[in-house]
């Protein structure tokens, strides 16, 4: 038997949240009374404005570039958890899921297994982050769980495509908020953002998504934080996409915990015991970020970068200073001497110049992707397997590349620069500098080179007349009214 | 289709490359890594430890622990705690948060694969440690151990696991003993030190003991272990801000469910970093960033037992454990106010600080205000002896008598009791109508390490426990069976009983 007016009664003690405690006693020293975080100028709950953001949005107010930044999310997502789900990671995730044998109410891409909308996020948003193939937003891949939770819960609820359009919207733009306020939450705080941050998009995306009204949704978003996880350390093991999937499923289940009257503390972001002070303790945090919420879209103002290739972001400038010489050199690679490769401080944390052992490393081996690139071309999905790592040519010529660090090369947001120098045997040498790689906001990707990532991605896993419809449907994700067949599409036959 | 070559490749990347950063993978110039050195007390730490990792000794502990070298009092101790968790979980279980936890449960539609305890249905190993746990920890009267509930989830996630397994009494304890000297070594990296202070250690630190536990019942083979506390590192989430919500019992729930998930994952061979406690940018490093921690407790795992020898306590009463103290000082003084209750002109309450954030005086409107206010507990021990959980009812809350007394009650930190913690001192004085004072300090109360609880306290709790769900008999079959748990020869006889109708 439900008892509901305990509910309303935890409720009640709630809303008058941290004010009761202390306005209960006549005790000093309130550890509460402190972190009534509306303190801030008479400032409204971060998770109220949320809310309000949140339950206002209207997809016919936006802006159509922020409508088409959403639509080609759509189709990058789509592309990499089908790629992903051939990854092994996914397929123990999915055998995983296949224990639960939970309802068969929603489809995991890639694979034939129906399961519960929570499930299927966590498998969908284990393939969205295997291959590390999926876009940044800001300073990681935060929204990676929101489009991977979204698709269950539309399929399970009979949510329409344009509604997901702005759930996405709507997730991305909190996430956004979130990074803006504790930039260093990631890099110095030693939070995977894609695990913390994504949780709480997801979240509030699929708190969207139910249409939950606004005072419903800062449970939802409290609820959300307190399950927020993920640290660094697992970077280059299968728990990497495995926050990404834990999010996914985190967001479902505060949406659909927060909706039947599961309580939070609305003072969750803000205060001493807040989310922004605990997480990143002694990091620097600003709050200013929220108030531009519905005023200023970030997914066009900061924009996202889609990754042209599967592999570490850091080496996307060096692989196109190689394809750019590669030109140059035409036929004799045999005659060169020497590779040198110079990038930014931060890019030399993230690469190498080993030769790889595992298709894994040979993501983040600047030799490999460099070496492979002037024989091969542009290193895609194939690039990436052992087969690949066997090129006797490739290997040769990795042995001759060498790189360094060039205090001119700056490590602004988001760039990664690359200078290459390739001398010959002859002594002839040739140069070039990459400042932005393709996908970035300052080099956007075509649509042509969209689709055809798409279509690389998803030729992993189907045929190309399936390929072909699930993009037809993406990109006119905003204007449909109804999914129809899509999700026989994206399932496994 | 599977590719094993392909978990093998990230099994061995991450072995060469683990806690390592640019500076061993390139062959770039020094500078461009030495930013990088671990400039972190964690990274620091797990140098000087360099023999072992964290992880390798957590996966030695849980391969090689073996009950029959266990001294009888930890055996003792683990049976009370399992009579403790299962009696508040079926109470909990009753709970309004508990209600929305299973009908969420029932949503998932999963495989009835094991009891969630206190409801009809049965669902798969993960939902049910998830019920489970917000069922144990829904009335915060589960037992406290080390730093908070820190050990809170274990029980209710090996629970389900025990059952699918289909293990035994024996086996079911010495998962709990692993799981819970886990935990007691994962606080003592920072006991009392600022590191847990934003955090709720039942979630952030009780995935990792769950794990660890389940673990052990899956015969996880050792060198899969440290992937399973990697995992279950991740996965740890939970902090203060939500108490005194329904998330802080989610906290426990979720962290069952995750370690139960941690260890089927790493049994089936999903990858984590093995220095994912103590690395840099590792759990420890993560959760309080920069602060010093030390990972020497790992180092007497099996050769000391926390349990019996750490910070521990069985909550008597069903409301904040810093207002114990008070209550149980009122119960003294109910003896020499005896019939002259409507004589008292004046109640004042000295109070630790710790009990001066938490605590409030004002008579409460809501039950839940009702465990924090020595304005309704110290009037009701007075009137009506030792709060039970008949005292945290809107009808209890109805009663007239005790508004009237609470009137009169003030309070105060007194900087003489301390900063307060798990023990939290405090002091009462009476004032009657004809001037006389009575006065009656408590500093340990009872259930605490300094002022064990007693078996028949342990007995008198699990049935004032179970018989909110069944009745009297049913009840003392299950604690009957319970406080003979190490001798029982199967588990099978305890599933149905957990279950309602």
């Amino acid at each position: 038997m439900r008892d509901d007016t305990f509910s309303l009664d935890r409720r009640h003690f709630l809303s008058a949240g941290a004010l009761t405690l202390g306005a209960l006693t006549i005790l000093p020293d309130l550890a509460w009374a402190q972190q009534s975080g509306a303190g801030e100028a008479g400032a409204k709950q971060i998770s109220r404005l949320l809310a309000e953001f949140i339950a206002g949005f209207e997809l016919k107010n936006a802006p159509p570039e922020v409508i088409d930044r959403a639509r080609v999310a759509f189709i990058d997502t789509m592309g990499v958890m089908l790629a992903g789900s051939r990854e092994e990671v996914a397929h123990l995730a999915v055998e995983m899921v296949k224990l639960e044998g939970a309802t068969q109410a929603a489809s995991i891409v890639g694979h034939s297994l129906r399961t519960s909308p929570q499930l299927a996020a966590l498998a969908n948003g284990v393939a969205a982050h295997a291959m590390d193939y999926d876009f940044t937003f800001l300073s990681g891949q935060s929204v990676s769980p929101v489009i991977p939770a979204l698709l269950p819960l539309a399929e399970s609820t009979g949510a329409s495509p344009a509604d997901c359009v702005a759930a996405f919207i709507v997730g991305a733009e909190v996430a956004a908020r979130i990074l803006r306020a504790s930039p260093r939450l990631s890099n110095d705080g030693g939070w995977h953002s894609t695990g913390t941050v994504g949780s709480i998009a997801a979240a509030a995306a699929c708190a969207k998504l139910m249409k939950l009204p606004a005072e419903k949704i800062p449970d939802v978003l409290g609820i959300s934080v307190s399950l927020a996880s993920g640290v660094a350390v697992n970077y280059g093991t299968m728990t990497k996409p495995l926050h990404s999937g834990n999010a996914a499923r985190n967001g479902i289940l505060a949406a659909q915990l927060g909706s039947r009257g599961f309580t939070a503390h609305a003072a969750v972001f803000e205060g001493t015991a807040g989310f922004f002070k605990t997480f990143t303790r002694g990091l620097s945090v600003s709050l200013d970020p929220f108030k531009d919420l519905g005023s200023r879209y970030d997914l066009v103002a900061l924009g996202y970068s889609l990754k042209a290739y599967p592999c570490g972001g850091r080496g996307h400038t060096a692989i196109e200073a190689a394809l750019a010489l590669r030109e140059k050199v035409g036929l004799r690679l045999a005659d060169i001497a020497n590779v040198h490769c110079l990038v930014s401080k931060s890019s030399a944390d993230r690469i190498n110049t080993l030769w790889p052992e595992s298709v894994e490393a040979a993501k983040f081996s600047a030799a490999y992707v460099i070496a492979y690139s002037l024989v091969n071309g542009a290193p895609r999905i194939p690039a990436f397997t052992e087969e690949a790592l066997k090129d006797e040519r490739v290997r040769a010529l990795a042995r001759l590349v060498t790189a360094g660090v060039d205090p001119e090369l700056s490590d602004a947001f988001g760039e990664s620069p690359a200078k290459l120098k390739i001398t010959l045997k002859g002594g002839e040498s040739f140069e070039h500098r990459r400042d932005y790689a393709t996908g970035s906001q300052k080099v956007p990707m075509t649509q042509a080179q969209i689709e055809a990532k798409f279509n690389d991605c998803a030729a992993q896993t189907m045929n190309t007349e399936v390929a072909r419809k699930i993009l037809a449907t993406l990109n006119t994700i905003a204007e449909r009214r109804s999914f129809d067949d899509f999700w026989t599409l994206i399932r496994r036959a | 289709m599977t590719k094993q070559s392909g978990a093998l490749d990230r099994r061995r990347f991450l072995r060469r490359s683990f806690g390592a950063s640019a500076a061993m993978l390139l062959g770039l110039p020094r500078e461009a890594s030495a930013q990088q050195a671990p400039a972190s007390a964690a990274g620091r730490a797990m140098q000087q430890a360099d023999a072992k990792r964290v992880s390798a000794l957590i996966a030695d502990f849980v391969t090689g622990f073996d009950i029959k070298a266990v001294p009888q009092p930890v055996i003792d101790r683990a049976r009370t705690v399992f009579i403790d968790t299962i009696g508040v979980m079926l109470a909990g279980s009753h709970e309004d948060v508990s209600h929305l936890a299973v009908a969420m449960v029932k949503g998932e539609a999963s495989a009835p694969q094991a009891t969630v305890v206190g409801q009809s249905l049965r669902a798969s190993q993960q939902l049910a440690a998830l019920a489970n746990g917000v069922a144990s920890h829904a009335m915060d009267y589960d037992f406290t151990f080390m730093r908070g509930q820190a050990a809170a989830a274990v029980i209710p996630a090996i629970l389900p696991v025990a059952e699918a397994a289909g293990a035994t009494p024996a086996e079911m304890i010495a998962a709990y003993i692993i799981g819970a000297e886990v935990v007691a070594r994962v606080v003592r990296a920072d006991q009392d030190g600022p590191l847990f202070d934003a955090w709720h250690t039942t979630g952030i630190v009780g995935g990792i003991g769950a794990a660890a536990a389940c673990a052990r019942l899956l015969k996880v083979p050792a060198a899969a272990i440290p992937d399973v506390v990697g995992i279950a590192a991740s996965l740890a989430s939970g902090f203060n801000a939500n108490f005194g919500t329904m998330s802080k019992p989610l906290h426990c729930g979720n962290a069952a469910r995750n370690g139960v998930m941690a260890a089927l994952l790493g049994k089936s061979g999903f990858t984590s970093n093995p220095a994912a406690i103590e690395g840099r940018h590792g759990y420890l490093n993560s959760i309080g960033r920069d602060l010093p921690v030390s990972i020497e407790a790992f180092k007497d795992l099996g050769r000391r037992y926390d349990l019996v020898e750490g910070r521990h306590r069985f909550k008597p009463y069903p409301c904040g454990g810093l207002t114990h103290t008070t209550i149980e000082a009122a119960l003294e003084l109910r003896g020499k106010v005896g019939t002259r209750i409507s004589e008292i002109k004046s109640i004042h309450c000295f109070v630790a600080r710790s009990a001066g954030q938490r605590a409030g005086t004002q008579y409460p409107s809501t039950v839940e205000a009702a465990k924090f206010s020595v304005g309704y507990l110290v009037p009701y021990a007075l009137i009506h002896g030792a709060p039970k959980i008949a005292a945290f009812t809107e009808k209890a809350l109805q009663d007239e008598r005790l508004k009237a007394l609470a009137v009169t009650v003030t309070a105060s930190v007194d900087p003489e009791l301390g900063p307060g913690g798990d023990d939290s001192p405090a002091r009462i004085r009476i004032t009657l109508a004809d001037g006389q004072v009575l006065e009656q300090r408590k500093d340990y109360a009872s259930g605490s390490y300094r002022n064990p609880i007693t078996p028949a306290q342990i007995q008198e709790k699990f049935l004032d426990c179970a018989t909110q769900i069944m009745s009297a008999d049913a009840a003392r079959r299950i604690y009957a069976f319970l406080d003979t748990l190490p001798a029982q020869p199967s588990l099978d006889p305890l599933w149905p009983m957990l279950r309602k109708g």
